[in-house]
């Protein structure tokens, strides 16, 4: 709605001013300087890949590529520790010998010549616990728009009790299992797909460009945490729900920071008029995000 | 006798002596004259009779040539004087000639010992008070601001917006000199008969002119650089948009104000957000000030009697917002004779009519304007779809009117009835049709904006005693805005044509507040020097804000909806009301006949409901005269904002929306402190000079990205209402600073004047920039205008305006990388942004010249103008962006800019 409000404007402004001029400009980029761009996540389960590219100009068609003569290291500072990375294609991977711990402080460093060296630090969150985990308000009612289906409509309710502030990434599945086959000769099948709540704006929740809900605890007034999943159709192939499936991430104040502003920079990108949104980086001397995060999985039955 | 070496020194003699001006150093004369004379031992000739002949003589210069001429001393001292000049052809003796003198003076004179000394005689105690109207002699129409003196005490007052004055003077009889811009100044004797009298001032024929007028025989009239009268009788032959004068456009020439690209983006006062403006009608606030989102002012010129624009000091009757208050009175209409005032333009046509219903009793005036060149464009718009490839039209219109019912009811009661309405209209419509060979579709997509104010006041003068004046108001504003945006489709797949999909996607949105006021002012004069003026006010907002869309799926809380229309009892219950409360006292009360006060503590309260606020607001101005020719002052105010305007544009487009402060977002406040100095040291020549600091809290936006139209994520079907507002801003802080000049001269063929401002203005929010300052959207710099008009003759005028800015600030992209995903999320370009502000656009210039000739007739006055706009076509930018192709994930920068080179021939006819 906004984006054709804005355009209502802007026709307006050619109304007013007779004509209005709206023509390529070019900047000037001569002493545009590349920075080398880090992504990676250490994982508490021990998973660690990280892309180290080049940031281009703006208008650029070229996508950042993998600076030549890249050296990158990652050290576990608690334990003081060297790890090794290996290249595979473009990405880099650490085989974690012993699995990174709670409160281990990593650093990753990257450098390439024609590029500024760069640093970023991240601390492994402690893993918040989940007191309570529960499905309520569970309707199911024939759709109104389409025959011989289903609406289903329940809430989640995450109560993480008073643990102090922290950040959260919550991805949500269901897991379902589905029948196939031929009439007669049925064929079940347990399938499992990532499903998005519905929630208010006041809540205070951000979602994440990719999948799931990012939450600031110290910016959330409920407790429990409460998700709406709204009007999920099923038809009768569904043999049965099945379960949901909750991904709790207790992530890095760095995590949190790089994906809320990234996911709000790409959601009012379509809008030339909103300020643009800035994302964060916690890698000196670069762009990009290092960051870490603990994990636990929770799974609870729909009946 | 005289002294050989005098009577060759000014070429004069005893009996029939010429003394000729002659322009000596005042100091110097004096210290000759009293040295000589004690050399020489004279005595006063009271006998002797002397001629003098004094054209535009000093009078401390006529006076040492008196002493000089009758080897008398004179004594005096020059502060006594100051700069007061005498014509004078007389013959007589000394005392006789010092009685002439010194006669328009109030000053008296002693014999001492055969030596005159001057002094100043006590002045007896204001008794009585005086007070009246000052009136425009030809339609009845009072003067505000007028300047009205007791010559013989000194004592002076300024009519108030209602043309009404009372004064303290110390006899039954008064010779009250009266002084307005364009009008003769004329000095007329009173009686204290009790009664309210009318004073009649005719119009100049001259020139008009430009300048402040600077009375210089009231010792207690001062000049400010802050709060200047705008008149449009005065200033209407500049250059304007249109080749007419627009306050707006005038206003963005000012020291202290900026604004975005040709004047887009509202006016922005000592680095304060476009908000913090308050902009009165009468007296009643104006939400949205502006037509065109930014071009013209909503005031049509033929009805603005007269505006005020005060940046710093601040009276305490003045509330509601921290930057500034442009205070615009509209004309009474005519008391003796009806009158028609039409005209047109590039860019609109006024007509205004104005008469006695009764003759001195009761005046109507009505006023309106449109929008010319809507058909025009309607027009262009048509054939350039039919070059797309589609039907349909865009339009644009404005159009506004004023009623105002005046009556006198007694000579104590007066009646104000007035309403104002403006509209701007938007309307895009589109007919496309796609043929396929296996799908026929129709779509018609249907755009419209409407914004506008509305405003209603009923008024009640009534004078309470000679002391005591009294306005009672009752008011009512409201600003709306609707946008519509409907797309209706129809798809046939041919290859089996029971298939067809019809239905239609309704997004609306629509903001409103409405004010509902009472406020009782009185103005009461305590004593010569203090006037008292207090008052209390209430007002009850009603927030109306609302977004709602939906399609023909969508069932919406169970009403039925149809196409193109929603059912308002969708909104009926959708609003947040507040009421804002203030009581205040203000003392202007001139301590010493150099020394000016005027201070005052308002009180004000804001409750919606949930929350209740208290705040003072105390406002200080002191103002002293070191001279006739220089005063100097210093402003220091505290005020406090509760309602807040929500932008995601910046650049203060109609879709922005007012809300109020809440639990959770306090209200705006600002403390600002000023100085200042105005110094005239010719008549012809003014220059002004201020410094200010400003900072300013709970500044209220958006968060980055958030808007109010647009929930986080996709549209859904359904209500977006004002609950969740609060959500969605951060507070921050301001501060703001800088230095303004402003030069004036008036000769009679031409004036000229420039404006410079040298400013600075950064905002910090925890929440944006990484919490970092950054500076303000429109902190520019430097600002200068310069503005000239050189008269032919009675008839011609040619004007000329420059104003350059350096640029604005605008935040840009400096990088582009990947961020690359995981799993089967494709990887995205992600924009690293700089510095919020960091960039600057390039500066912005304009030249506008104009040429207007004005013609009587015996029964009318006509007015022709050709100006141009920007007339060297200067592309002043509006905004850059980058644009991103969503799919190919590439990006452009895009400039845009508006007003390019445009000729303007405007006619009006005053009958």
């Amino acid at each position: 709605m906004r984006v054709s409000l804005l355009r209502i404007c802007i026709i307006g402004l050619v109304a007013v001013g007779f004509w209005q001029c709206s023509s390529p400009i070019e900047l000037d980029y001569s002493n545009f300087q590349p920075k080398l761009v880090i992504n990676a996540q250490v994982s508490a389960d021990g998973q660690f890949v990280v892309s180290v590219t080049s940031s281009t100009t703006p208008v650029s068609v070229e996508e950042g590529d993998v600076p030549d003569g890249l050296k990158v290291t990652l050290r576990d500072i608690t334990l003081g520790i060297n790890i090794l990375l290996y290249r595979e294609n473009d990405l880099f991977y650490a085989p974690f010998q012993v699995k990174p711990r709670p409160g281990n402080e990593y650093v990753f460093k990257a450098i390439a010549p024609g590029y500024d060296d760069v640093e970023a630090i991240t601390r492994i969150p402690e893993q918040l616990n989940l007191l309570r985990f529960e499905v309520t308000d569970f309707q199911v009612k024939p759709s109104e728009v389409t025959p011989l289906k289903s609406n289903v409509n329940y809430n989640l309710e995450l109560d993480f009790g008073d643990q102090g502030d922290a950040y959260l990434h919550l991805i949500f599945r269901q897991r379902s299992t589905i029948r196939s086959g031929a009439v007669g000769v049925p064929v079940y099948e347990e399938i499992m797909y990532t499903i998005e709540p519905e929630f208010p704006e006041e809540s205070g929740y951000i979602k994440h460009v990719e999948q799931g809900i990012l939450i600031a605890l110290s910016e959330v007034e409920s407790n429990p945490l409460v998700f709406s999943f709204v009007d999920f159709t099923i038809d009768a192939l569904f043999e049965e729900l099945g379960n949901v499936q909750v991904e709790v991430r207790t992530i890095s104040p760095e995590y949190y920071n790089y994906f809320e502003s990234l996911s709000r920079q790409l959601l009012n990108s379509q809008d030339p008029f909103a300020e643009p949104i800035q994302v964060f980086s916690n890698v000196d001397g670069g762009l990009g995000n290092f960051s870490s995060y603990n994990v636990a999985i929770y799974e609870i039955g729909l009946f | 006798m005289i002294n050989p070496y005098l009577q060759a020194l000014f070429n004069c003699k005893q009996g029939d002596k010429v003394v000729t001006g002659l322009k000596t150093y005042r100091a110097v004369i004096i210290s000759i004259c009293l040295v000589l004379s004690f050399l020489m031992h004279v005595q006063a000739q009271d006998n002797d009779v002397w001629h003098v002949n004094f054209v535009d003589e000093d009078l401390s210069n006529a006076l040492t040539k008196l002493s000089l001429l009758s080897e008398t001393n004179i004594i005096f001292s020059p502060d006594q004087i100051g700069d007061r000049t005498v014509t004078l052809s007389f013959t007589g003796s000394t005392a006789e000639i010092l009685l002439r003198l010194l006669s328009e003076t109030g000053m008296g004179f002693k014999d001492r010992n055969g030596q005159f000394v001057l002094y100043v005689p006590r002045r007896k105690e204001a008794r009585y008070f005086i007070r009246g109207y000052v009136e425009d002699d030809e339609t009845g129409e009072r003067l505000t601001s007028a300047h009205v003196l007791e010559t013989g005490s000194g004592i002076g007052t300024s009519t108030n917006e209602f043309g009404y004055f009372s004064l303290k003077v110390p006899g039954k009889t008064a010779h009250l000199r009266v002084s307005y811009l364009g009008f003769i100044t004329d000095t007329t004797e009173v009686s204290i008969a009790g009664d309210v009298i009318n004073i009649r001032m005719q119009k100049s024929l001259t020139l008009k002119e430009v300048v402040i007028y600077s009375d210089k025989k009231d010792r207690y009239h001062v000049v400010s650089l802050d709060g200047e009268k705008i008149r449009p009788d005065g200033i209407e032959s500049a250059a304007g948009l249109g080749g007419e004068f627009d306050l707006h456009q005038y206003t963005v020439q000012l020291p202290g104000v900026t604004t975005g690209t040709d004047g887009i983006g509202g006016i922005n006062i000592r680095g304060g957000n476009n908000d913090q403006n308050l902009v009165l009608m009468d007296g009643v606030p104006i939400y949205n000030p502006t037509h065109a989102i930014g071009v013209l002012s909503v005031f049509n010129p033929y009805i603005i009697n007269d505006a005020q624009l005060s940046t710093g000091s601040f009276p305490a009757r003045y509330a509601g917002r921290l930057s500034s208050v442009m205070d615009v009175h509209t004309k009474e209409g005519s008391y003796r004779k009806w009158g028609f005032t039409g005209g047109i333009g590039t860019l609109s046509a006024n007509a205004l009519i104005e008469g006695p219903i009764v003759k001195d009793k009761v005046t109507l005036l009505i006023a309106g304007r449109i929008f010319v060149p809507q058909s025009f464009l309607r027009k262009l718009s048509v054939n350039d779809k039919e070059k797309n490839g589609v039907k349909g039209f865009t339009n644009y219109t404005f159009n506004d009117v004023n009623v105002k019912l005046n009556a006198v009811l007694s000579s104590r009661d007066r009646i104000y009835l007035s309403y104002y309405r403006g509209k701007d209209t938007y309307k895009d419509v589109t007919e496309q049709k796609t043929f396929t060979d296996e799908v026929r579709l129709f779509e018609t997509f249907d755009k419209s904006l409407e914004w506008g104010n509305s405003v209603g006041i009923l008024r009640w003068n009534h004078e309470l005693g000679a002391r005591t004046f009294s306005n009672l108001t009752l008011t009512t504003s409201q600003f709306s805005l609707q946008s519509l945006d409907v797309i209706d489709f129809k798809a046939t797949v041919l290859t089996d044509p029971r298939y067809t999909i019809e239905g239609f996607v309704h997004r609306e949105f629509k903001s409103r507040i409405e004010d509902l006021a009472i406020k009782w002012d009185v103005d009461h004069m305590i004593g010569a020097r203090t006037k008292l003026r207090f008052g209390i006010s209430m007002t009850r907002h009603y927030f109306k804000p609302k977004s709602i869309a939906f399609d023909d799926q969508a069932e919406i809380e169970g009403f039925v909806v149809d196409e193109g229309t929603i059912d308002d009892a969708l909104f009926a219950g959708l609003f947040v009301k507040a009421g804002e409360y203030g009581l205040y006292i203000e003392d202007d009360m001139q301590i010493t006949s150099k020394l000016r006060a005027n201070g005052g503590l308002r009180i004000s309260a804001f409750s919606n409901g949930s929350k209740t606020y208290f705040n003072p607001e105390p406002r200080l101005k002191l103002t002293y005269s070191v001279s006739d020719k220089l005063s100097v002052e210093v402003a220091a105010s505290r005020m406090v904002q509760y309602i807040h305007l929500l932008t995601s544009s910046g650049i203060g487009l109609p879709t922005d929306l007012w809300v109020p402060s809440s639990e959770k977002v306090k209200p705006q406040t600002a403390g600002q402190i000023s100085t200042g100095a105005v110094w005239s040291p010719e008549s012809h020549l003014s220059l002004g000079w201020q410094i200010y600091y400003k900072r300013m809290h709970h500044l209220t936006q958006y968060k980055e990205g958030a808007s109010f139209l647009l929930k986080e994520g996709a549209v859904e079907a359904g209500i977006i209402d004002a609950a969740d507002w609060e959500n969605k801003v951060v507070q921050g802080e301001g501060v703001a600073y800088g230095s303004e000049w402003q030069a004036k001269v008036h000769y009679s063929k031409w004036d000229a004047s420039v404006n410079y401002t040298l400013s600075k203005s950064e905002r910090k929010f925890d929440k944006l920039n990484f919490g970092n300052p950054f500076p303000f959207k429109f902190d520019r710099r430097h600002n200068v205008s310069a503005t000239g008009s050189y008269h032919f003759n009675q008839i011609i005028t040619a004007t000329a305006n420059w104003t350059y800015g350096s640029g604005s600030p605008i935040t840009l992209a400096e990088s582009k990388f990947l961020y690359p995903g995981s799993g089967a999320f494709l990887p995205l370009a992600i924009l690293e942004i700089g510095e919020r502000n960091g960039y600057r656009l390039p500066a912005y210039h304009r030249l506008d010249l104009g040429i207007s000739a004005t013609w009587h007739r015996p029964k009318a006055q006509h007015t022709l103008n050709f100006s141009l706009y920007n007339a060297y076509g200067r592309r002043n930018l509006l905004y850059v962006t980058l644009t991103r192709d969503s799919e190919a994930q590439v990006f452009e920068n895009r400039q845009f800019s508006v007003l390019p080179f445009i000729p303007s021939l405007s006619y009006q006819i005053r009958l």
